[in-house]
């Protein structure tokens, strides 16, 4: 047993790319949204099997739908195979992809571009980089590209959002796949997209590609039917669907009262019992009006069967309750949520040499906490007490609520007290790594967000009927 | 010279969630195994890989040098599937029972990299982390020392008697494969 080998099994575990981009895009929207905490199955006895059998289905090398599919495929699906990037086999069987050659060498570099497609919302580029990449600072097996689409600076690229790079050692250098969202609330039948790579791995180029993207079949089916959602203050309306060769996109309105609200599709299923699922969906519009905020957005969907008559939504909401805060200059107090029938009552804060110790218990829970919601808060206690300096509150960007460094504390010791009254209790480290400079405890605020505290709730489904005929 | 990866971690720490997002998904491959050789299933695993970003997002702040990111992460994910692993025990007997039922599909793959990765996933958890992070990741005694925040000499323990069990169990497969 040496390296190499224990390097090559691991290797072998399947990594299923657009679920793992799902679970990663979750997870970023737990934080911007407060915690979603998920439903967990307490199927003992299937985890157990799926825990033992998974190594043993891991071991697929490559899955087997997919290796027939590839069968009568054309050379370029190839790429796709690699990249387990099923719409780029499909679209390559279906002849729907544009093989590119083009390549440039900046500072004995070549980058070389070679396919190109765009269908329903998704732009994906494939190329080649020349192993000399390596000469660059990153670790070996890395290839990270700083660049930017038709010519806009930085950040400030609305292509990088939701953009993904994958890449894989191939001989001689490296293959890579970048997926986009297309940015734009209307299609163009034929337009270039110019690209800047400034540089790869620090080696500077700069590296200027205009690649030919086109969408030949597009069909648009409008829907236009709303659902309203008046207990929660929301309201979604499917608008329409637009179905391209191998995927389709849907494109629907949600109303908020509140905008840090955020509604999710889940999945829909049509009349024939068919699953589909959804992307994360980009930002056409947003506009606060007098009925509440309005966004509209595009989000990927599976391709739409021609002879569906009606789909069931399944949405979810997730809620933001604003944040509540309390200047400490008393020793307790309760918060109350502003949506939410919850409170945080302070029963005391003690100040032991460099430790801070609130005590505390949470009123208007339904019942007694259970093993696994005491986990969940347990966890989510270290992360949710926030300690400022009053003086420096007002420099928290509610868009980016980053801390202030030295100015807060957030990182706390949590301990259960007593489960049945949701009672705990948390020790904050005054010199730790995080800390206030010139603390005091009256001139310290805390704040609290109970929307982690909340699980997401999935609204009642709704069902769209579809204009006949639809193609 | 600034690194471009350095770069990106540096605007992370600042709360750019954009430069976040690309270095996660840059390293979208390693995080879900290293999830994966914990609790061995897809669900789980996508459900640390959630986790860990989760957790990530919330306390990059507190990250002091951007040359850390990765064995930080590391850190990150391996405490997420262990905080899985615990629930997950906490609900699934594992009955004797259920474990000869399915010993019959387990050992009939031939394939000496499922028997590894077998043997891998039968390791003690401290013996596993040790053994994943030196053989996958490449870290040094020192970095894993700092990323399971034990001492250099109890990581060599750790190592020597992980792979003393690996070979023992790794072996014991191959026998049952063979004969």
């Amino acid at each position: 047993m040496d390296n190499k080998e224990v390097k090559s099994a691991i290797e072998k575990i399947v990594v299923p790319k657009e679920k793992v981009f799902g679970a990663i895009d979750k997870g970023l929207k737990m934080s911007g949204q407060g915690r979603k905490i998920k439903k967990k199955k307490v199927l003992a006895g299937s985890s157990a099997a799926a825990a033992l059998l998974g190594i043993t289905i891991a071991s697929g090398f490559v899955n087997p739908t997919m290796n027939k599919v590839l069968a009568n495929t054309p050379l370029i699906g190839g790429i796709f195979q690699e990249f387990n990037d099923s719409m780029g086999v499909e679209l390559a069987n279906q002849d729907a992809v544009t093989e590119l050659n083009q390549s440039l060498t900046k500072n004995g570099v070549t980058v070389k571009l070679t396919s190109a497609y765009f269908d329903g919302n998704v732009v994906s580029i494939t190329g080649f980089v020349d192993e000399d990449v390596e000469k660059g600072h990153n670790e070996k097996g890395e290839v990270s590209f700083d660049m930017n689409f038709e010519h806009n600076k930085g950040d400030n690229d609305p292509w990088l959002n939701g953009k993904s790079t994958d890449i894989r050692k191939v001989k001689g250098g490296y293959d890579f796949q970048w997926k986009m969202e297309y940015p734009y609330k209307s299609f163009k039948e034929n337009s270039t997209l110019p690209i800047t790579i400034h540089n790869i791995n620090g080696i500077k180029g700069e590296w200027n590609f205009d690649i030919p993207i086109q969408q030949e079949k597009n069909s648009t089916l409008v829907i236009d039917q709303e659902q309203g959602y008046p207990d929660d203050e929301v309201k979604i309306r499917i608008k329409e669907i637009l179905t391209a060769r191998a995927s389709s996109s849907l494109i629907y309105e949600t109303v908020e009262k509140y905008k840090d609200d955020e509604i999710y599709i889940l999945k829909a299923i049509d009349n024939k019992g068919k699953v589909y699922r959804f992307g994360n969906g980009t930002s056409l519009e947003e506009a606060a009006l007098e009925d509440g905020y309005h966004s509209t957005a595009r989000t990927k969907m599976t391709k739409l069967n021609s002879n569906t008559t009606s789909l069931t939504f399944y949405p979810q909401l997730s809620v933001a309750d604003p944040k509540v805060q309390q200047l400490l200059d008393k020793k307790s107090f309760t918060l109350k949520s502003k949506r939410l029938n919850l409170g945080l009552q302070v029963n005391d804060i003690t100040k032991k040499g460099s430790k801070l110790v609130i005590d505390y218990q949470f009123t208007g829970l339904s019942k007694e906490l259970s093993k696994h919601q005491l986990d969940i808060f347990e966890n989510n206690l270290k992360y949710e007490l926030l300690l400022v300096d009053k003086e420096y509150i007002g420099e928290i960007d509610p868009e980016n609520p980053v801390p202030p460094k030295n100015h807060s504390i957030r990182m706390n010791k949590v301990k259960t007290i007593d489960k049945k009254t949701a009672h705990f209790q948390s020790t904050f480290d005054l010199n730790g790594e995080e800390k206030i400079m010139n603390f005091k405890l009256e001139n310290t605020i805390l704040q609290f967000d109970f929307s982690s505290f909340i699980p997401a709730k999935e609204l009642q489904p709704f069902t769209v009927v579809l204009p006949v005929g639809n193609e | 010279m600034e690194f471009e990866n350095d770069k990106r971690v540096k605007k992370a720490i600042r709360g750019n969630k954009k430069a976040f997002e690309q270095l996660i998904k840059q390293h979208y491959e390693r995080i879900y195994r290293t999830a994966y050789l914990y609790v061995h299933n897809e669900e789980d695993a996508l459900d640390v890989v959630q986790e860990t970003t989760y957790q990530a997002y919330k306390s990059i702040h507190s990250l002091k040098h951007p040359d850390y990111f990765m064995t930080w992460l590391t850190r990150i994910i391996i405490r997420c599937a262990g905080h899985i692993l615990k629930r997950r025990n906490n609900i699934v007997p594992l009955t004797d029972e259920v474990l000869s039922d399915l010993s019959v599909t387990y050992h009939s793959g031939h394939d000496e990299a499922i028997d590894l990765l077998n043997a891998i996933g039968h390791l003690k958890g401290n013996y596993r982390s040790a053994i994943i992070l030196f053989y996958y990741y490449d870290y040094s005694i020192k970095t894993i020392s700092e990323i399971m925040e034990i001492p250099e000499g109890t990581v060599k323990t750790y190592l020597s008697r992980g792979k003393a069990e690996l070979k023992k169990s790794y072996k014991d497969e191959e026998g049952k494969c063979n004969g």
